[in-house]
């Protein structure tokens, strides 16, 4: 899996840190960070949830 | 600074020059007026707006409020927020949405077939009052289950209801007629909710009314605090849809070279509706009241208990995050505007306004692309603005 993120779009609803706390974080102004671009497998589920859940579309998963 | 009313109709006609008088004394400025920070710069009112434990929402000074208090738009704690939005995060998301684009597309199709006739008898028609106005509020009515031979009443009591942006809060009393009629309308509004939730106990169903009052959280609450969200659905997300419609037509209508461009290219449209919020926003300002101590804004001293305006739309033209900010450009790198806000309290349904203002403009650009304006565009709010009438023809 390999994550990316457009954080220009992002309005800082916080779905995605708060649905997956170890992929994404937050900057000082609330803006989207990517803690880890290819998380391990037991951490997939929530990031496809993330991606799901954030209202910005700024998430995008790769998987092959 | 004296001498700027939010509410006089020079303001509600063209902010803009009013925005830049107040950005130019500064990022943080004191109005007299309203007894306020004003706040223009879009990085400090992104800051603000992240910092829910500081700058709260519930108490914004004296006088009636259009949201109740279990409303969760109206909450400062975090956690109780969080579970009452929680019910209907998923029904809001891009992929629940995607369902209803047959519905958006029908009642787009069903309203934009009465304009139509009238428009291609040589007539002019108000696309404000034919189209606009009632497409998201015959959505939401949709979503929450209201049946179809109901959903013409609700959508006339949302109407009135959004009467009430129009009317300085100082107003909201009796001896005002349209504060009268929202009032009336607001209070019909809760009692149809209120039966509705009282069925959906029984006879549970897939709509919005039926998912929070089978939630655990909803277990947890009065019929009041549930009908209090509910209508905050009808009142948060049908004015503002309507209004950001209502200035995609004026915008496009007064700019036959983007329309022409829109027609030929349809992937163009998304960043373009984005666009004309930031350029025109619906939702002007948003207030924030200090808690929890003084405060440092970026040098300028906050004193506790003190209340601000962070004027989201002169965040939009800031000149540090938007190069040439007066200019409307669609081909303009897409990056957030604060039109919906920003942290806890971003707008919930900003996937499904963006569904139904795409379908809706698509819906116009395949069956009248050669509207024009037909008349004089008058707007009577600052605080919540959009087109009062759009009359278009076609050419």
């Amino acid at each position: 899996m390999r994550i990316s993120i457009e954080p220009s779009k992002c309005i800082a609803s916080g779905a995605c840190w708060q649905t997956a706390p170890k992929v994404f974080g937050q900057d000082e102004e609330g803006v989207v960070t990517l803690l880890t671009p290819q998380p391990p497998r037991d951490l997939w589920v929530q990031a496809r949830d993330a991606a799901i859940g954030c209202p910005a579309a700024v998430i995008t998963i790769e998987e092959d | 600074m004296r001498g700027i009313d939010l509410y006089s109709p020079e303001a509600a006609q063209d902010p803009w020059p009013f925005v830049e008088q107040v950005r130019e004394q500064g990022p943080v400025v004191w109005l007299d007026d309203v007894r306020r920070w004003a706040v223009t710069s879009d990085k400090l009112s992104r800051r603000i707006l992240m910092n829910f434990e500081r700058f709260t929402v519930e108490d914004q000074g004296k006088g009636p409020r259009l949201f109740g208090p279990e409303a969760f738009i109206s909450m400062d704690d975090k956690d109780r927020h969080d579970a009452l939005r929680g019910v209907w995060s998923v029904a809001f998301q891009r992929a629940s949405l995607e369902a209803l684009r047959g519905v958006i597309t029908d009642v787009a199709d069903r309203l934009l077939d009465e304009a139509e006739a009238p428009l291609r008898d040589g007539e002019s028609v108000d696309a404000m009052a034919t189209v606009c106005r009632d497409l998201p509020a015959y959505v939401i009515a949709y979503m929450l289950g209201v049946p179809a031979q109901m959903r013409p009443k609700v959508v006339e009591w949302s109407d009135k209801m959004g009467a009430v942006a129009t009317i300085p809060p100082g107003q909201w009393r009796g001896d005002n007629p349209k504060w009268v009629e929202a009032k009336g309308a607001l209070d019909a509004l809760a009692d149809y909710l209120m039966e509705q939730i009282a069925y959906r106990r029984g006879h549970p169903g897939e709509d919005l009314i039926s998912q929070i009052v089978h939630s655990d959280v909803g277990r947890g609450l009065s019929d009041l605090a549930i009908m209090e969200n509910s209508r905050q659905l009808l009142f948060a997300g049908n004015e503002t849809t309507a209004k950001w419609l209502g200035h995609c037509m004026v915008v496009f209508g007064r700019r036959p070279d983007v329309l022409a461009e829109l027609c030929a290219d349809r992937s163009l449209v998304p960043n373009a509706i984005e666009e004309v919020m930031r350029w025109e926003p619906v939702v002007g300002l948003t207030f924030r009241t200090l808690r929890g101590g003084d405060f440092d804004l970026e040098g300028t001293p906050i004193k506790d208990g003190q209340r601000l305006l962070v004027l989201t739309a002169a965040a939009g033209r800031d000149p540090e995050r938007w190069p040439d900010p007066g200019r409307f450009d669609i081909h303009r790198e897409l990056k957030a505007n604060l039109g919906f806000g920003y942290g806890m309290h971003s707008c919930l349904g900003v996937t499904l306004a963006r569904l139904e203002t795409q379908i809706t403009i698509g819906r116009v650009l395949d069956r009248i692309p050669n509207f024009a304006l037909a008349g004089d565009v008058t707007y009577s709010s600052f605080v919540l603005r959009g087109p009062d009438v759009v009359p278009v023809r076609l050419n």
